[in-house]
């Protein structure tokens, strides 16, 4: 399972739009401070050489997203 | 699939398409009036924050994304009733600048507004994206403003939305429903190669990491507090 790197959308020349962006932050997310979310994404990014841990990091997200 | 967006629907459905209580939030903050306090403490918090990504954001994040030559404005809804239109009431949205925290080469006309749908702030808004902007002002959404000498070398828009926590007890059917943006943070600089860009545009690990970290941030702790701020003000 591959990280899609990519999520931008040019809609113009050197205009572009970052998608994936319609679901609210999560409630536990909300209580991070900018130090505390880069290292939540930073594990997340290292953990993604293996297929298990995304799995299971991911259903980790969906629940903090129905917070 | 991106589509330029403009606001062209009734109120009705403009209020059928956002959960209440949210739409509530939002609604009391589009008729506040902007005063010097009001303006301040913002200002306050859009410096505080340049401030908090002036420093590298753990140890393996080799630059900070902001400087001293990045720019923060706060953009704020802003509703007022026109019409009848064909005898139904219109809704005019607009994006007011309240708070700035400028750089060298801003502008500083004050009042400053977009209406929905108009420039990157209104685009941001209508269509709820994150919009950067990097053709330093060839672009059909970027607005020089009057006595504006120079564009920004790059600039996003971050739509601020208001979320609440009691939708799911509403009794309709919450599937479709949105919360409602009442707010759009630019981010931008002036200066050729800035961190900014890089980091928020650039397609490796660490800039992906930054992007996302960043821009959950700014739509989460940093809107909660902006919007905890706007809701304890009286109209």
């Amino acid at each position: 399972m591959a990280i899609q790197l990519n999520r931008t959308t040019e809609i113009e020349p050197d205009v572009s739009v970052l998608n994936f962006r319609g679901t609210p932050v999560s409630a536990t997310k909300r209580e991070l401070s900018p130090e505390s979310l880069w290292d939540y994404y930073r594990k997340f990014h290292e953990f993604s050489a293996s297929d298990s841990v995304v799995t299971d990091l991911t259903k980790s997200i969906a629940k903090c997203a129905d917070d | 699939m991106y589509e330029i967006a403009w606001p062209l629907v009734t109120r009705d459905a403009y209020e059928n398409l956002y959960y209440p209580q949210s739409l509530i939030r939002v609604k009391h903050i589009a008729s506040l009036s902007r005063n010097s306090n009001l303006d301040q403490h913002l200002t306050d918090m859009l410096v505080a924050l340049r401030c908090n990504y002036s420093k590298r954001l753990g140890k393996q994040h080799e630059f900070p994304l902001m400087d001293t030559y990045t720019e923060l404005s706060l953009f704020v809804v802003h509703h007022e009733l026109t019409g009848p239109i064909n005898g139904e009431q219109a809704l005019d949205v607009t994006l007011e600048l309240f708070a700035h925290a400028q750089v060298p080469e801003s502008v500083t006309q004050v009042p400053l507004s977009f209406g929905e749908g108009v420039g990157l702030v209104g685009q941001a808004f209508r269509n709820e994206n994150v919009v950067f902007d990097y053709s330093t002002g060839r672009s059909g959404l970027y607005k020089m403003l009057e006595g504006q000498t120079k564009a920004h070398e790059f600039i996003s828009a971050i739509p601020l939305r208001a979320i609440t926590s009691e939708v799911k007890a509403t009794a309709k059917s919450t599937s479709d429903l949105k919360y409602a943006p009442f707010a759009v943070l630019c981010v931008g600089t002036y200066k050729k190669c800035s961190q900014l860009e890089q980091q928020l545009r650039g397609l490796g690990e660490f800039e992906v990491i930054t992007r996302d970290s960043f821009i959950d941030h700014i739509q989460g702790q940093f809107s909660s507090e902006v919007i905890d701020y706007l809701k304890s003000l009286s109209i």
